[in-house]
């Protein structure tokens, strides 16, 4: 059996058939509230079990649960915000317990129950969320550009946004039944944003050691500049996943989601998440979910001790490196050797190297992986 | 923990509904019963047939004041607000209430023409509807209220704490 859902049950709010139809035609007449990509992707999670048990975005207790206990008043861990702003003008004429119609490119996807607009601190939401209130941050800039206030409330998904990437998008409704075909009873899950390195295939195959099943998750979602492209981290890792990992013991699908950096608490979020996808295990690494130096290497690990109740067991590891003495990938944990030895694996130097038309050495990236990433004219985010 | 009103009064547009949701959420963040009184949603139920005469204007008005003073005295504390144009109901509004903190929400006419989130002065403007304030009726503006606060000037967060100073200064926040 995979793990259960986070707070119990599986919260699906997609309508379809009938009744799908029907709230399009309601949707129709109601007022109209046109929100980012961002929101819509949320919405998207909410409505297809990333995100259970929440049914909407949050409420004002809710909210403030989150933000002072980091759980929901029902005690069910929960790190951070999902909600939905906007301004005074956008909710002119809407009361608590109206209906609004959400849209997005146009087009109406969603329909949602407006239970309650509340104002809010931004400061303490940066504070408490992000441990800082400055605006270096990209979370907390994020956070400081939101409107003035919230609406919380259910959503149902009446129609999905486009990403582009619906190929590669499994649901957690749909990874559950894949890991069970597979015959896997404990699966770990791996989040990534990064064209696989040595590193990322050791931290996923020593995890791969204790369980049945890897789920490489990568998520698709907004991107800095010089990150690479959506498209090449999913190349790169197919290139990886033939060559190099058996058929039976790995599987690739997507995560739409945009990153907070919001750390330690972050790094929560996304095993709850995994939990829902069906995942037993979830590595954390380190500076998982991390920027700047915002946060300490290994922050990220100790949060996870304040939740005993997770249900999902994090797989912490030291940063992997290759050591010339050892004349293998190792960690800091088994390798007794100096700096001097080590070739540390890091994203910056990968990039480094292709931006100067090199191919990154074999100890550090795959020639198969470097070959897909060298056959793209711009692997990175301009 | 003693029941108040905090009363905020302004042209249309002047900001009153994203001032009074987030002091609503500073309020209950300090463990108190916070009832929030917001212009049309309470007109829809407490006076769906009144319309905007000096007259409907003012027994609308008064049946808030009395709603507010209900709750106030059992320990809420009532954020209200409402255009509230005429400085005679909200005089009695104090009187009936006593623990009443006015809030002027200032701001220019030409800029709450600007914002117009609801449409309603371009409506007025265009002679689609009558009794407009600040166009066609008058807004008085309060003579001395408790707490002033100029949403051209300050921002939320300026505004807001001004309003929650006042209230600990009048010891409405004390445990």
């Amino acid at each position: 059996m995979v793990s259960a859902p986070h707070g119990g049950k599986l919260v699906n709010r997609v309508a379809s058939g009938q009744k799908r139809e029907r709230l399009l035609e309601e949707a129709r007449e109601l007022k109209r509230l046109r929100i980012t990509r961002d929101l819509a992707v949320d919405v998207m999670n909410i409505a297809h079990e990333v995100y259970s048990p929440l049914e909407g975005f949050l409420l004002v207790e809710e909210f403030q649960h989150v933000l002072d206990n980091m759980r929901l008043p029902d005690d069910t861990p929960w790190t951070l915000p999902i909600v939905l702003d906007v301004s005074e003008d956008e909710v002119v004429g809407v009361s608590e317990g109206d209906e609004v119609a959400l849209e997005v490119d146009g087009r109406i996807i969603a329909v949602m129950e407006v239970e309650e607009i509340y104002g809010y601190d931004r400061k303490e939401y940066a504070r408490k969320v992000f441990r800082t209130e400055s605006t270096e941050h990209p979370g907390v800039k994020e956070i400081y550009s939101r409107k003035d206030l919230m609406l919380g409330g259910r959503v149902t998904l009446l129609d999905h946004m486009r990403s582009g990437f619906e190929k590669y998008l499994l649901w957690p409704a749909e990874t559950r039944v894949l890991f069970q075909e597979r015959g896997w009873r404990t699966v770990v899950g791996f989040q990534t944003r990064n064209a696989p390195h040595i590193g990322h295939e050791y931290l996923q195959k020593t995890a791969l050691t204790f369980v049945d099943g890897l789920f490489i998750n990568p998520v698709i979602g907004r991107k800095k500049k010089g990150d690479f492209r959506d498209e090449v981290i999913l190349e790169a890792y197919k290139a990886l996943i033939e060559h190099y990992y058996p058929r039976s013991s790995a599987v690739m699908s997507v995560l739409l989601y945009n990153m907070r950096y919001a750390g330690p608490r972050e790094a929560i979020f996304h095993a709850i998440m995994r939990k829902n996808f069906g995942c037993t295990h979830f590595v954390v690494g380190r500076d998982h979910a991390g920027v700047g130096n915002f946060y300490g290497p290994y922050e990220a690990q100790e949060i996870f001790r304040e939740f005993p109740d997770l249900g999902i067991t994090p797989l912490f590891f030291k940063e992997f490196f290759y050591c010339r003495k050892c004349g293998g990938v190792v960690n800091e944990r088994f390798c007794p050797h100096d700096e001097s030895q080590k070739i540390r694996f890091s994203g910056t130097k990968v990039r480094r190297h292709i931006m100067e038309g090199r191919r990154p050495p074999e100890e550090i990236m795959r020639p198969e992986v470097v070959d897909v990433i060298m056959s793209f004219e711009d692997p990175f985010v301009e | 923990m003693k029941g108040f009103v905090v009363w905020l009064t302004g042209l249309p547009g002047s900001g009153k509904t994203t001032i009074a949701r987030r002091l609503a959420y500073e309020v209950r963040r300090k463990g108190r019963n916070v009832e929030l009184l917001d212009g049309d949603e309470v007109r829809r139920w407490l006076s769906p047939k009144e319309g905007f005469s000096r007259e409907d204007r003012e027994l609308h008005l008064k049946r808030v004041a009395y709603v507010c003073k209900l709750l106030a005295r059992n320990g809420v504390a009532v954020i209200a607000s409402f255009v509230s144009p005429y400085r005679s109901v909200r005089d009695l509004a104090r009187k009936a209430i006593g623990d009443f903190v006015e809030v002027y929400v200032r701001c220019s006419l030409e800029t709450c023409v600007r914002r117009d989130p609801k449409g309603l002065y371009k409506k007025a403007l265009k002679g689609e509807i009558a009794n407009m304030t600040g166009l066609q009726d008058p807004y008085e503006e309060p003579l001395d209220p408790e707490v002033v606060v100029d949403t051209e000037k300050e921002s939320l967060d300026e505004c807001v704490d001004k309003i929650l100073r006042k209230l600990e200064e009048l010891g409405y926040l004390d445990d």
